[in-house]
């Protein structure tokens, strides 16, 4: 199984090292490939210092397009399963192959690497908009999802096809509701995740308020907003 | 309102609502894009099959033809969508403008590495 970790890094200087030095080191079975997208900071001296795998893309174009990137690689280099992973040492790499061998015995999808009900909880704003998101692809799909906003996904070749080939599936929550209704099939593992060590989340209230409102519409109308995809 | 006026508007704003829908759909506008316009089609149907709605507001506003509050209404959501395109616009003009910029200076710098 070839798997290729993606790590979307925009302005992670102060985590990137850390993060992908332990990758190298204890996870040499999986490969990475970080993509900097446009850091101001010293994320990509970082990389090109500690001679990482990195692909520099040089403009900033935010996470769907960083993360489409990493899709086409992991396409032209034929891998089996690509891993959406984050650059700030939230995700912990322990449960990567638990989530590999899930995916295979399943025949998965997507594997979400899922959050307890716990950690959920204790997660105060964010926590609740995540059970939202949850509740909503309930109504729309029928299908339970725990964590419809954790990062830690796991896409299998097909997916891997699909989101190389099409421009309007962002890594988003609303993503799930929409391959639910297109007839693919999601799992979950249980994770768990540390806190952010260093620097700052980019959302602000407005941009949550609006990004809610957005997912929400999104599940929602999922057949309205977006067309059937032909394999 | 004449009752052949009522529905032809409550037709016309079905008709844009699907227009719209299909073109977004069609197009894969963007679903932050989609919602905008998705939004102000259904209120567009909602004030022609409930046309007191929007005669109500007028009257709380004290404006005196519900037709100008229709106006005033539309003019500055127009106004205000116009501007943000504009925004989005010039981010995009820059932002193209340097991928141009770093792509013309990485292919002198293959030039300089084949040398």
């Amino acid at each position: 199984m070839k798997v290729l970790i993606i790590i979307p890094a925009y302005n992670e200087e102060e985590n990137i090292e850390n993060v992908v030095k332990n990758l190298e080191n204890s996870y040499t079975q999986f490969d990475y490939v970080v993509l900097n997208d446009g850091s101001k900071d010293r994320t990509l001296e970082k990389c090109r210092e500690n001679k990482f795998n990195v692909i520099d893309v040089p403009v900033n174009i935010g996470l769907a397009g960083v993360f489409q990137i990493g899709m086409k690689y992991a396409l032209e280099n034929d891998y089996d399963m690509a891993l959406q992973f984050d650059a700030d040492g939230q995700h912990q790499p322990e449960y990567i192959e638990q989530m590999v061998t899930y995916m295979e015995k399943k025949k998965a999808d997507i594997v979400i690497g899922a959050r307890s009900q716990q950690e959920l909880k204790a997660g105060g704003m964010r926590g609740v908009g995540s059970r939202l998101i949850s509740q909503l692809i309930r109504i729309v799909t029928g299908r339970r999802i725990s964590d419809p906003t954790s990062g830690m996904r796991l896409f299998n070749r097909r997916m891997i096809k699909l989101l190389a080939k099409e421009s309007n599936i962002p890594p988003e929550p609303d993503m799930l509701a929409y391959a639910l209704k297109q007839g693919y099939s999601i799992e979950e593992v249980t994770v768990t995740m540390k806190e952010r060590e260093f620097g700052q989340s980019y959302l602000s209230m407005t941009k949550a308020v609006k990004y809610m409102i957005i997912q929400c519409m999104s599940i929602l109308f999922v057949r309205v907003f977006r067309r059937r995809v032909i394999e | 309102m004449s009752m052949i006026f009522r529905g032809l508007l409550i037709l016309v704003t079905v008709t844009n609502l699907f227009y719209m829908v299909r073109k977004m759909r069609r197009a894969q506008m963007k679903i932050e894009e989609s919602v905008f316009w998705i939004c102000i089609s259904v209120v567009f149907v909602i004030l022609s099959i409930f046309p007191k709605i929007a005669a109500s507001l007028a009257d709380i506003l004290g404006i005196g033809e519900t037709v100008n509050f229709i106006f005033l209404t539309i003019i500055f959501i127009v106004l205000e969508k116009l501007f943000i395109v504009s925004i989005k616009l010039s981010k995009l003009e820059s932002r193209y403008e340097e991928l141009v910029q770093e792509y013309a200076l990485d292919r002198k710098r293959m030039e300089e590495v084949t040398k």
